[in-house]
């Protein structure tokens, strides 16, 4: 499709992503895909041929509309955008991809809706084979096709503009059914070219399913945890080069499987220079926040033990005051030597302050019981949320610990 | 005594707090201000995100808090062979405060320049760097300010802005 700027022996890899239904994070995928081989040093582009949706291009929008508006109006062309023609015959208006913030290139389905668009299959055909003309300069080009089995998706993954075919799929019934109805649809679909890729999948079940189809491939499955919804939900990749997660390491582990022979040595190359901050920081981090649990699970019990004292010394000065009271109510009734009525009122009298605080307690206590206070329940909250974030953590890092870098690095 | 050495350890952990971390009460306090001088200038449809970023400093003002005394009670237990460990979780919270210390004058700079400046895309950009180091409840928020961008710049891709 395109000519590559690398001196290399390798040949260019064009991968088309295509996947049996809606929502199985095909696109988020594509970019993730892009921008990882991106930070391995190679040239990347993608493309963005799903006429239903545009998704790679809504992915990317703002960027998409800011290159559209800095070129000017008509002047950026995307697959789908129409174009007048020179007296050649030829696009008047080449295909403009331009550089995303992750550093890859993104061709998108349309510049703007304001253009001429034809999303057509026909559209498509001429756009992917003017890319092939060769004027472009990459390493791979990723194709992010139409879910399901239209035109355009089959345009995507056919032998004349892909390599290879990643089939991107969620992990249940309808999305299984919709890979049998996919592979029917398209006889293009070879076992040679076409790899299925189980995405979303709960880091729980990661480990545990098995070979569904026998005519296909597999790779290894990319787990989805919270922060990587977080991520999709602010626009963003939850890849992270620089000190690792499970999703990174995932994605790694998937595309070294894919593309062992073009990225094996980069990928070694990143891994010796990233080992440092990847592996031994992570021993480092759990012991750390194990400490931190330890000593909050402390602090609560400390809490309680500190709040049941508190408790059963209200409890004991009321007590107290109670029998030093009925005492004296004894004595007086008797008129006795030691305390007389009269004393007894003026003593009442004198400590009204005295006995109404004490009465208060008293109330408060019975009313209170075993509660907290609100100063107390709002501490009590935090440490419970301080508790819930370590055991992510926690458990995050034994993901990271169980991954084992070092087999990863070497898998073949 | 650990061998020849003599430690002192505090019954009460909050008299074991060094002075760096009993300062995390004066900053929720300056927050407080801050707050006030938020609500003042901040256009009225930014102020619940603004709030929710002051919010969550403070929140993790007191987690800090309570995370030191976590740490000194650990080390109450085993004084002699904690030491290591809770010499590095100190130098860890010390960094955490410093990332809050930094987060709190960069609110100070984003409510700054929510009042002088009429330009949501910065006040976004810079909206959006601090809710990455700050995390907690404002992801929310960043997503709903994201998706409000996200609309503006499809209805100028549809060509319906003027619609």
């Amino acid at each position: 499709m395109a000519k590559r700027s690398v001196s290399s022996s390798e040949p260019l890899r064009r991968l088309a992503l295509v996947s049996p239904k809606g929502g199985s994070g095909k696109t988020v995928l594509a970019a993730t895909a892009a921008a990882f081989l991106h930070a391995l040093g190679f040239r990347v582009l993608v493309v963005d041929t799903d006429s239903a949706t545009n998704g790679m291009t809504l992915l990317f929008l703002k960027e998409v509309v800011a290159h559209a508006t800095g070129k000017g109006r008509g002047k950026a062309r995307g697959v789908y955008d129409g174009f007048s023609q020179d007296s050649n015959g030829k696009p008047a208006t080449p295909l403009t991809p331009f550089c995303t913030s992750h550093g890859f290139d993104l061709l998108p389905a349309s510049f703007s809706l304001d253009n001429e668009v034809e999303q057509t299959e026909c559209a498509l055909v001429e756009s992917l084979k003017e890319l092939s003309a060769g004027t472009l300069a990459y390493d791979f080009v990723l194709l992010d096709a139409q879910a399901g089995s239209e035109a355009q998706s089959a345009v995507a993954s056919s032998p004349e503009f892909s390599d290879v075919v990643v089939v991107v799929s969620e992990f249940d019934p309808m999305s299984i059914a919709g890979i049998d109805r996919l592979k029917r649809a398209d006889s293009g679909l070879t076992h040679e070219r076409t790899w299925i890729l189980f995405n979303k999948v709960l880091p729980e079940f990661a480990d545990d399913f098995g070979e569904i189809f026998e005519v296909f491939r597999y790779l290894p499955p990319i787990p989805w945890d919270a922060d990587v919804v977080r991520s999709y939900a602010r626009r963003r990749l939850a890849l992270d080069m620089e000190h690792g997660n499970a999703f990174t390491l995932a994605v790694l582990r998937t595309m070294r499987m894919l593309l062992e022979d073009h990225i094996g040595t980069k990928i070694d190359a990143w891994a010796s220079r990233q080992r440092s901050t990847l592996v031994e920081p992570i021993s480092t981090q759990y012991a750390d926040a194990m400490y931190e649990l330890e000593g909050l699970l402390r602090e609560q019990q400390y809490r309680e033990v500190r709040a049941a004292r508190r408790r059963s010394s209200r409890w004991a000065l009321v007590a107290a005051g109670i029998s030093v009271l009925a005492v004296m109510i004894g004595f007086a009734a008797f008129d006795s030597y030691f305390i007389s009525r009269q004393w007894l009122f003026t003593v009442i009298a004198a400590t009204v302050p005295v006995l109404i605080t004490m009465g208060v307690q008293t109330a408060r206590s019975v009313v209170a019981g075993d509660r907290l206070s609100p100063e107390e329940k709002v501490e009590q909250s935090r440490i419970e949320r301080r508790i819930a974030l370590l055991n992510e953590k926690l458990s995050k890092l034994e993901a990271l610990q169980e991954s084992d870098l070092a087999s990863l690095m070497q898998h073949k | 005594m650990c061998g020849d050495e003599k430690k002192t350890l505090y019954k009460n952990p909050d008299d074991a707090f060094p002075l760096y971390v009993k300062t995390t009460d004066a900053s929720a306090r300056v927050d407080a201000k801050v707050q006030n001088q938020a609500s003042a200038t901040v256009a009225a449809e930014l102020k619940p995100h603004v709030d929710a970023l002051l919010f969550e400093v403070d929140e993790q003002n007191r987690s800090l808090m309570m995370s030191f005394r976590a740490a000194y009670v650990n080390y109450q237990s085993h004084p002699c062979s904690g030491q290591a460990q809770f010499d590095r979780t100190v130098d860890s919270l010390i960094q955490r405060q410093q990332r809050l210390a930094e987060a709190r004058l960069s609110i100070r700079g984003l409510i700054a320049l929510a009042s002088c400046v009429d330009d949501r895309s910065r006040f976004l950009q810079t909206y959006q760097r601090i809710v990455d180091t700050v995390g907690g409840a404002p992801v929310g928020h960043a997503v709903v300010l994201e998706i409000e961008d996200g609309r503006t710049a499809a209805l100028e891709w549809t060509g319906e802005e003027d619609g």
